[in-house]
């Protein structure tokens, strides 16, 4: 059955085939329905019970879009490297996030029950974007002229943000708009920067802090997408605050200006807090900031958290982590005051 | 016929515009957009749901030979085929 908002005929005059719309659809349902099952039952399939573990799954899509996800496989977890930089980047890159959350946080993938990391390269033509779709982590090669052209899978910190979406959808679950999806944008810049700087063995003073660092082309001159040290300045037509006073609220209207109620855009406060508090503390900022902010992340928020709900549950988890009163629940607390969030 | 797409949402959390206007274009290219544009009056102004994290939302708005203008915003989805046509054909900002 075709179920979908747009009328039937109105697509057929759009030039869709609707046959192909169709199992698109029923496989996309049928997808849906069973991660749904999984996760509200609590229950893995049977015969992943016995796999945990790393399992990385690579396709090309062909530049193809959505009617061709995944694609056709081209690398599987055992498979050697391939002559396709995508494919061994998306591989290489999902390994090393995988090993970041199992090494620091004992996570067993992005639902901690070692759900297999699929990756489709090669999605549309020139598309200048990356993104997790709620199964399956998603790259467009980049134009050449707004991003550089296979970027988004070469960069560590871009693939980490992408799976950590997948964290947050396992665990807080915040929806995608207004204060909880900068929330959910941000844990999800965290986890990017960590993994990044657990991979070169950096300390928090050693790091850049900067997200997409290199991945802009000409037409945006820009040297990273975001910066959690200075949000606002990772390039010209960076809008990111970094206090509170400055928060955008922008309505969550489904017009792209205004980016789901501002999720890129505010993220910047609480991924500065996380910057503050982990160069407060110093050393590896994995070992301790990070480790409060995964614990907030998966423990204490849920879909509707507030950014004062995470000042609330960070603090709290600072002290019970490391006692009350201790340098980390300082630190913790002294940055939401430097954002604004605490008085 | 003009066609202004806007794009944003998107990972870089970028919002960048592109305006084509089939005057001034090469004459397969200007067949090519009103073929994509075909029922495109008719949609409503939001068609498919909100989409994922960190997926580009588009606004494409058209303004036809009279003067008259749509507008239609829509998370990229694989139920919306020519409307990402329509997009490609006006030059694609995101993709
Ligand atoms: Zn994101």
């Amino acid at each position: 059955m075709l179920c979908s908002i747009v009328p039937p005929d109105l697509l057929l005059d759009l030039g869709v085939d609707a046959r192909q719309l169709e199992q698109a659809s029923v496989i996309r349902t049928q997808r849906t329905l069973l991660a749904a099952a999984q996760r509200s039952l609590n229950l893995r399939l049977t015969l992943d019970e016995e796999a945990p573990g790393l399992l990385r799954t690579i396709y090309d899509a062909g530049h193809g879009s959505f009617g061709s996800l995944p694609g056709v496989k081209v690398r599987g977890e055992h498979d050697p490297a391939t002559t396709d930089e995508a494919v061994n980047d998306a591989f290489d890159n999902a390994g090393r996030t995988y090993a970041f959350y199992k090494e620091i946080f004992d996570r067993d993938s992005m639902d901690d029950r070692g759900m297999e990391l699929v990756s489709s390269v090669h999605f549309e033509t020139d598309h200048n974007n990356a993104y997790w779709n709620g199964f399956q982590m998603i790259y467009g090669d980049g134009d050449g002229e707004v991003f550089l052209r296979g970027c988004f899978p070469k960069l560590l910190d871009v693939v980490a943000h992408e799976l950590t979406h997948g964290v947050t959808d396992f665990t807080a679950g915040l929806v995608y708009s207004k204060q909880p999806g900068a929330l959910n944008e941000s844990f999800s810049d965290v986890m990017g920067a960590l993994a990044t700087q657990y991979a070169l063995g950096q300390t928090a003073d050693q790091a850049d802090w900067l997200i997409g660092k290199g991945c802009f082309g000409p037409a945006i001159a820009g040297e990273a997408l975001r910066s959690m040290k200075q949000p606002g300045s990772a390039h010209p037509h960076d809008r990111q605050p970094a206090h509170m006073r400055d928060y955008l609220d922008l309505p969550d209207d489904g017009d792209p200006r205004n980016d789901h109620g501002g999720v890129h855009l505010n993220s910047g406060i609480p991924n500065h807090a996380f910057y503050l508090a982990a160069t407060a503390l110093g050393g590896y900022a994995w070992e301790r900031a990070g480790r409060i902010w995964y614990v907030t992340l998966t423990e204490r928020l849920g879909p509707v958290s507030q950014f004062d709900d995470v000042v609330e549950a960070t603090v709290a988890v600072a002290g019970e982590l490391y006692q009350a009163d201790s340098d980390e629940q300082k630190a913790v607390r002294s940055a939401w005051q430097q954002v604004g969030l605490l008085p | 016929m003009k066609v202004t797409v806007v794009q944003g949402g998107g990972f870089g959390g970028l919002v960048l515009t592109t305006t084509a206007d089939t005057a001034a274009m090469p004459l397969d290219d200007a067949i090519r957009v009103r073929e994509a544009a075909r029922g495109f009056f008719d949609l409503p102004a939001v068609v498919g749901g909100p989409g994922h994290a960190d997926q580009l939302l588009t606004e494409i708005t058209v303004e036809d030979d009279e003067g008259k203008s749509h507008t239609v915003r829509f998370a990229q989805d694989e139920r919306l085929g020519n409307l990402a046509a329509l997009v490609r054909a006006a030059g694609r900002p995101g993709g």
